[in-house]
């Protein structure tokens, strides 16, 4: 199990999460961030960051987003690591 | 070759090998279940060995010196603590001086430290082994080249050189620990029913707690679990060695991280029958399933130590404890407590942000739960961990030497001081949460009534000594300080 960051992170993505996690697992696009289920070690640091909660464990991702937990899976591995705190590209929403 | 561990004494009571290394509160002591562990690797290797339980014993450093010199070792090991490194490198000097061995350093401050710890002990560390030292020991004992010996670092005697770390050793391979080095009656601990032994099941921690120096410096972040027939293996191993214990400790920071993995320990405890001989205890998370506290209790698990740390979900996030709010530790109290489990909670004060109205809160969560037992400590940040970074970044730290780390008496020191809450006002915090938690009559009736057995009204009154020991000699130096002060003004 892992945990999975989900559809409400995109074209938000806030990195307060990144900013906590001890196994840096969090890799960005241009868009969002997901999760690399081989590196994260379900502690649940990253879910109380989040301003628009986005992430969830593995078990507890909404029926509507199960496609995230293969997308997070696949996409994490061909992304550069994110580990710093950026400006958000939602500045709009809720903080 | 000849190996001696020595586990200086620093004081009286100095508890060494605990997550806070100072003399406790709780006047307990703790089993050196990874030296041992380590002490058995080079058993298995060929090599002899001694352990010398200084620290537990209360050996006079003089004491040390004789049974090790008698030994006459070629390597001295020593598990170096923050706030004894002073004391521990006397003591290696000494050794060294009279047997011209070899000194390596280990445990959690050597690992944060090595530069520092090969700097300030010039002449006599000349090894520091760092994280998990076991295969780098046997490797240092068998004469493998310096240079190769994965998680160390050294001196040539001019330059200070650090090797590439050890990686992360199968928990499988490991032998059990040398239990046969000490006498389980070296370790009080007013909780625990005595003599008792620990038993680590895994290593690694799957959670973030800023303030935890196991994962961050020892054992990593990846949960290793031994299989369920090892673990419980080594409990018959235990019953083996000191038929006399009458308890296990699981000390495994988070046992019950997985729940298969405490499923099958429990099932292979029911199945050898070790829960009709002994019972056993262990540390717990408030977010473990709940669905799996019946089965433990089937199988013999007596009391849950667990990480309540805070009663407001702000702390729990300020030193990242993820995963558990105060909700889920509410539910998790009240469904253990209703199933029979004795719960010994821990608590902090002094979380990152804490004021006097949340360190308020804590202790009004405290007694608000069907506890047994709690300790409360200051939130202690040790070189390596996360929690230490931040705090010497913003300068909430008052030490600024490893001798600044503990009391006169050896006790452990509140050294995080911030603006909004000085560490003055934490320890009040701290004496006022524990004098709350117990001196309430439904709490003494609740202990009172708990005793079933000779055992348990020992174990009670050893409690009941430390708790007015403690007391007592904060009160005689209060007094003596104000008569000093008062002599002082005249």
């Amino acid at each position: 199990m892992a945990h999975v960051v989900t559809e409400p992170c995109i074209k938000c993505r806030y990195t307060d999460c990144v900013t906590v996690c001890p196994v840096d697992c969090f890799h960005e696009d241009a868009e969002m961030l997901v999760i690399d289920p081989d590196v994260c070690i379900d502690c649940g640091a990253c879910i109380p960051e989040c301003p628009v909660q986005a992430i969830y464990t593995e078990d507890d991702v909404p029926e509507k987003w199960k496609s995230f937990v293969a997308l997070n899976k696949q996409k994490s591995k061909a992304l550069p690591t994110i580990t710093e705190k950026k400006e958000p590209l939602a500045k709009d929403r809720p903080a | 070759m000849r190996v001696a561990i020595l586990n200086p004494s620093f004081g009286e009571d100095f508890v060494r090998v605990a997550r806070w290394s100072a003399k406790s509160r709780g006047r307990v002591q703790r089993h050196p279940e990874y030296l041992l562990t380590a002490a058995q690797v080079l058993i298995n290797a060929g090599h002899d060995v001694i352990f010398v339980e200084a620290a537990a014993r209360n050996f006079t450093p003089e004491q040390s010196y004789k049974v090790v010199e008698a030994f006459k070792p070629e390597l001295l090991v020593i598990h170096a603590t923050t706030p004894s490194i002073y004391n521990d490198l006397e003591q290696a000097k000494t050794i060294k001086d009279r047997t011209h061995c070899k000194v390596a350093f280990v445990g959690q401050h050597a690992s944060a430290e090595p530069q520092n710890t090969l700097e300030i002990g010039r002449g006599t560390v000349d090894y520091v082994l760092r994280h998990e030292y076991d295969y780098s020991l046997r490797d240092l004992a068998k004469g493998v080249d310096l240079p190769q010996i994965k998680g160390m670092s050294w001196t040539d005697g001019t330059n200070i050189i650090h090797n590439p770390d050890h990686e992360a050793i199968n928990v499988e391979e490991l032998p059990f620990p040398a239990w046969q080095l000490i006498q389980p009656e070296w370790y009080p601990d007013g909780g625990k029913k005595f003599p008792f032994l620990t038993l680590i099941s895994g290593r690694g921690c799957n959670n973030a707690c800023t303030f935890c120096r196991d994962p961050q410096l020892m054992y990593g972040y990846k949960l290793r679990n031994r299989s369920a027939n090892s673990v419980v293996s080594e409990m018959e191993y235990d019953l083996k060695v000191h038929p006399q214990i009458r308890e296990i400790m699981i000390e495994t920071d988070t046992f019950a991280a997985d729940n298969a993995h405490v499923t099958e320990v429990c099932n292979e405890i029911i199945k050898r029958g070790i829960n009709k001989k002994i019972s056993w205890s262990c540390n717990m998370r408030v977010n473990t399933d709940l669905d799996v506290l019946p089965l433990m209790r089937e199988s013999g698990c007596r009391m849950l130590m667990t990480g309540f740390e805070f009663g407001y979900d702000e702390g729990l996030r300020a030193i990242r404890k993820g995963g558990v709010n105060v909700d889920m530790a509410r539910e998790y109290a009240h469904t253990a407590h209703e199933l029979g489990f004795t719960i010994h909670g821990c608590f902090m004060i002094g979380a990152p942000g804490e004021t006097k109205t949340t360190a308020r809160k804590t202790i009004e969560f405290a007694k608000s739960l069907p506890l047994d037992t709690v300790q409360i400590t200051g939130v202690a940040a040790y070189p390596g961990t996360s929690l230490y970074k931040w705090a010497k970044e913003n300068n909430f730290l008052l030490a600024n030497d490893w001798r600044e780390w503990l009391t006169a008496q050896k006790e452990q020191r509140t050294l995080l001081n911030y603006p909004q809450l000085s560490s003055k006002e934490i320890d009040e915090f701290i004496d006022t949460g524990l004098k709350e938690f117990y001196l309430r009559p439904k709490q003494m009736w609740q202990m009172l009534i708990s005793i079933r057995s000779l055992g348990d009204l020992l174990r009670k009154l050893h409690g009941l000594k430390a708790f007015a020991d403690y007391f007592a000699k904060k009160f005689m130096r209060y007094f003596q300080k104000t008569n000093t002060y008062a002599y002082q003004a005249k």
